[in-house]
């Protein structure tokens, strides 16, 4: 009884706590991001925004970035390197028609990115098998248990 | 992998004086330092359509984190639920101290919230960095190797 009311009490501050993040985020961004660019794209010319994606094309000085959530494509003003399948987060001055003047950038390549989802995956496998090595769910009590009793428990302390 | 790598080093070497650190409790310490990637859940949904950074995003706050430590404390047995939810909240501080390093465009950490929206980031390592997860991995690999043979040489000479 008093675990349901505790937990009650927790998901109802998780609710709470995240509706407010998801509501007000927008006004404390120092950076808007595409999703909010793509709503109002003229209140934000001039301003610094962020907009992540992967390239799609380069040029001289230039590149085309293809933004991961709205699907717009910006022209990103700068000198630095990068290939088509980049993943690209590029924090610069937006301008009139899609131009993006970077600031500052981080560019990962589409192999590496892949690769840090997979090594999590790995970790996250070997963590739920080393979890049920040595706990178990108590499917009766909704509890889990350990596997074995400890020393401690054995020795009768 | 790099958090999980980091807290069994960080584990093993707290439990040769904390023995609450080790044994089946290193696992709790890793699943707390795994919590705040929940919010990682954006990517699939991104693969359908959904963009659900920010509806997830309170995961990756301590303020969320600790919370779900908390319900996932609640699900272990009365009297044992307080170290659960300890140990859980000190593999979240690995994390967050981890993360804390890496290189950020978009503003970095909002520890604080709610009580403020303010980000920290130190800009120091590249998320996709190679280098750093493999030094910590071996590190691991290394200790616990280390580990096995102390015990192995502690076991023959109680035998003697």
């Amino acid at each position: 009884m008093r675990r349901g009311l505790l937990a009650a009490i927790l998901i109802c501050a998780f609710i709470v706590l995240a509706a407010y993040y998801y509501t007000d985020v927008t006004y404390h961004l120092d950076a808007p991001r595409e999703s909010e660019v793509s709503a109002d794209y003229n209140a934000y010319v001039g301003r610094n925004v962020t907009i992540s994606g992967e390239v799609i094309s380069t040029g001289a000085g230039s590149f085309a970035l293809k933004g991961t959530h709205e699907n717009d494509t910006y022209t990103v003003v700068s000198a630095a390197e990068v290939h088509p399948g980049d993943d690209v987060t590029v924090l610069g001055t937006l301008g009139p028609g899609y131009q993006l003047h970077a600031i500052k950038m981080y560019t990962s390549s589409r192999v590496l990115s892949a690769l840090v989802y997979i090594r999590s995956f790995v970790a996250l496998i070997f963590v739920v098998v080393l979890f049920f090595a040595s706990w178990r769910f108590d499917w009766h009590g909704w509890i889990i248990k350990p596997r074995k009793p400890s020393s401690q428990e054995q020795d009768g302390a | 992998m790099a958090h999980v790598a980091f807290v069994f080093i960080v584990c093993a070497l707290l439990a040769l004086k904390w023995p609450v650190f080790g044994g089946r409790n290193t696992v709790l310490v890793m699943i707390g330092a795994l919590l705040p990637d929940i919010f990682k859940l954006y990517l699939p949904l991104r693969l359908i359509g959904v963009n659900a950074v920010d509806v997830l995003a309170l995961f990756h706050i301590p303020v969320g984190t600790l919370l779900v430590c908390g319900l996932c404390a609640l699900l272990f047995e009365e009297g044992t639920r307080e170290r659960v939810f300890l140990l859980f909240a000190f593999g979240m501080v690995t994390h967050y101290a981890l993360d804390a390093l890496l290189i950020s465009v978009t503003g970095g950490l909002v520890l604080a919230f709610p009580l403020s929206w303010e980000t920290w980031q130190l800009d120091l390592v590249r998320p996709d960095n190679w280098l750093g997860t493999t030094i910590l991995v071996a590190g691991a690999v290394l200790v616990w190797l280390v580990l096995q043979a102390w015990r192995r040489t502690g076991q023959s000479s109680t035998e003697v």
